[in-house]
């Protein structure tokens, strides 16, 4: 395998770095591009791309990791702003004209090929939506997907649920019954700030789900069929006209979610138990996979080792059925 | 293999290289930062901190190196092995293998045409790496360490007991507290349970070799012998003292007859983790009071 930093511009001429994976073999047909997935950079947490792009490679894809604007050591500024207001800009596309450069640049060096989009949360729908918009894009690998908007007022609290907070809650409980646990608490040793925002938030979340509740029992059956919100989050209407758009035009979609992760408890409301009811025809135009007991960044070795089978057996499968080398 | 660097020469003509360097077995990610207008002679090497708080300062580093490049210094952002873009993993990598990682950036940018002296910085655990360099090497001219962890045992065994919440995810239970998993670790060269890799922090695989080597680590005891220029910033959310240890390292270094300035950074946020509400790489306080001492040591 051999890695060789590569640079090329985005649409205002500020130079974009990345990396790219070449496999030692004779590559397979399909050039793979990771997403930039917000403020992680062409790494991306735990060094998941990195990984998997070595993992690629090693299968014979070409791949490229690269930092979109004003992130890692690509060129322009941003300005000190809200974390959630900025996470709204990436979900409404904000990088998605920086993957199209990112495509232009891949062909221009290794030739035409049917291209393959990879990333994780804000990547994720940056890849989605640039599948929607750009016809080169033949497949689109989705990990942890965001089917909401993010902007300043949304509250994490009230969109994480109780099963969230219990799960922080319960190694205390079961301290509760020991002498040593009381001790400590006594002596001003244990972490008060942590222990007093979980139950906090269990009592955020379980007022906030109690509301959901109330407010959907209150709702006509009429109000219910326009679903707009999540958890007090705006349903990102750009999602669900990009899956159709993928679906229409045949475009390979995988999605993996942890089993933890409230995106995969909003996704699973917003698309799987509200979207697709009504539009039953595209039920078998994507691939699900849920890890069960995975966070959101599957960040537990176990789980990395099993999203990475995951997306190359998906890519490597998909790649042989339809003809690749 | 030997490989051009990729160049960025930007719309003021300042200019960036970008390569990969040897060392041993490894390849090692560098970015360069060529000195603006008249080069200084000064050599900056940027020490990144550990596992995930590397990848969220990736940017703030740059930043830096981007204003130090543009006041004629040279400046090198490198990946140690098994993180960012270098090669090897994570758990491969130890305390000497970054030790000699820094030691080979350093050697890299000191044979770079007019520079002849060095400066070190490092963040958090990057300190802990620069600290122990600059000891052993005498072209380091200056030292800044940036929220330096002095006991890294301590460091340590605070994270690993941050990780344990993730096991009640998997097993409902804590099924490995943090001295069983030292204790395994130091035994059995792994901690496990029912096949799952406990010796983790947050996700990053810490080996026994790095834990041994590690925990030996104490920089009051470390850098006997670097009499340099030493700028200690502690980064803070608000005006309070320094924490003990710091003071302690600042009080041994002037023992030793090095010059150390011990100073605060009162920032609205820690870089290395995620804030819900503030994003900026541009820690004010930190980089002005950097750059303050900086000309005065240079002057």
């Amino acid at each position: 395998m051999n890695e060789k930093p590569v640079v090329f511009t985005d649409k205002e001429g500020q130079h974009l770095v990345g990396i790219v994976h070449e496999p030692e073999a004779t590559p397979r047909d399909e050039l793979v591009i990771f997403a930039f997935g917000g403020v992680m950079g062409r790494v991306a947490q735990l060094r998941q791309y990195v990984n998997l792009a070595r993992l690629l490679a090693r299968e014979g894809f070409i791949t490229l990791r690269f930092d979109s604007h004003h992130m890692g050591d690509s060129e322009g500024e941003l300005p000190r702003c809200n974390t959630k207001t900025y996470y709204g800009t990436i979900q409404t596309g904000r990088y998605v004209p920086d993957v199209s450069r990112a495509i232009d640049f891949m062909h221009a060096r290794y030739g035409r090929r049917p291209i393959v989009l990879i990333a994780l949360c804000g990547g994720a729908i940056t890849v989605f939506l640039t599948a929607s918009q750009d016809p080169r894009v033949k497949r689109a690998v989705m990990l942890s997907v965001p089917v909401a908007l993010d902007d300043s007022s949304v509250d994490y609290t009230s969109r994480r649920g109780v099963a969230d907070y219990w799960q922080t809650l319960r190694p205390y409980m079961f301290k509760l019954t020991k002498r040593e646990y009381w001790k400590r608490l006594l002596s001003g040793k244990s972490e008060y700030d942590r222990i007093y925002h979980t139950f906090k938030g269990l009592a955020a979340s379980g007022l906030a789900q109690l509301q959901r509740r109330y407010e959907r029992d209150a709702k006509s059956e009429e109000a219910q069929e326009t679903k707009e919100t999540i958890g007090g989050a705006t349903l990102n209407s750009r999602f669900f006209s990009a899956f159709e758009t993928c679906a229409l035009t045949k475009r390979d979609m995988l999605f993996v979610f942890g089993g933890n992760d409230f995106f995969y408890r909003e996704f699973k409301e917003a698309f799987e138990e509200d979207f697709l009811p009504k539009h039953p025809e595209y039920r078998d135009a994507f691939t699900l996979h849920v890890l069960p007991q995975a966070s959101h960044m599957f960040s537990f070795p176990l789980w990395q080792s099993q999203l990475q089978d995951i997306v190359r057996n998906w890519l490597v499968k998909e790649t042989t059925s339809t003809g690749g080398s | 293999m030997k490989q051009t660097p990729k160049t960025i020469v930007s719309a003021r003509g300042d200019r960036e290289e970008f390569l990969f360097f040897q060392n041993g077995e490894h390849r090692l990610f560098g970015a360069h930062f060529e000195p603006r207008g008249t080069a200084t002679g000064l050599g900056v090497v940027l020490c990144a901190p550990f596992a995930e708080e590397k990848i969220y300062t990736h940017r703030l580093f740059t930043n830096f190196a981007r204003q130090l490049a543009a006041q004629g210094h040279s400046v090198l952002r490198f990946d140690f092995m098994g993180q960012g873009d270098s090669s090897g993993q994570f758990e491969e990598a130890t305390v000497e293998t970054r030790i000699a990682d820094t030691m080979c950036a350093a050697d890299w940018l000191k044979g770079r045409p007019g520079v002849n002296r060095l400066l070190l910085v490092g963040l958090r655990m990057g300190a802990v790496w620069a600290g122990l360099v600059a000891a052993q090497r005498d072209d380091v001219a200056h030292l800044v360490l940036w929220d330096p962890v002095v006991n890294v045992e301590r460091q340590l065994k605070e994270e690993l007991r941050l990780a344990l919440a993730i096991q009640t995810v998997l097993f409902r239970k804590i099924v490995m507290n943090r001295n069983q998993i030292i204790d395994s670790l130091l035994t059995n060269g792994k901690a496990e349970y029912d096949g799952v890799t406990l010796n983790h922090l947050q996700g990053w695989v810490i080996s026994k070799p790095f834990y041994e080597q590690a925990i030996q680590i104490d920089l009051r005891k470390g850098m006997s012998g670097f009499t340099g220029n030493c700028l200690l910033l502690p980064i803070v959310k608000k005006e309070k003292k320094p924490s003990k240890p710091v003071v302690e390292l600042r009080n041994v270094l002037k023992e030793q007859g090095a010059t150390a300035e011990l100073d605060l950074a009162i920032e609205e946020i820690t870089f290395w983790t995620i804030n819900p509400n503030i994003f900026t790489n541009h820690p004010a306080m930190l980089f002005d009071k950097t750059f303050a001492w900086l000309r005065e040591v240079e002057k």
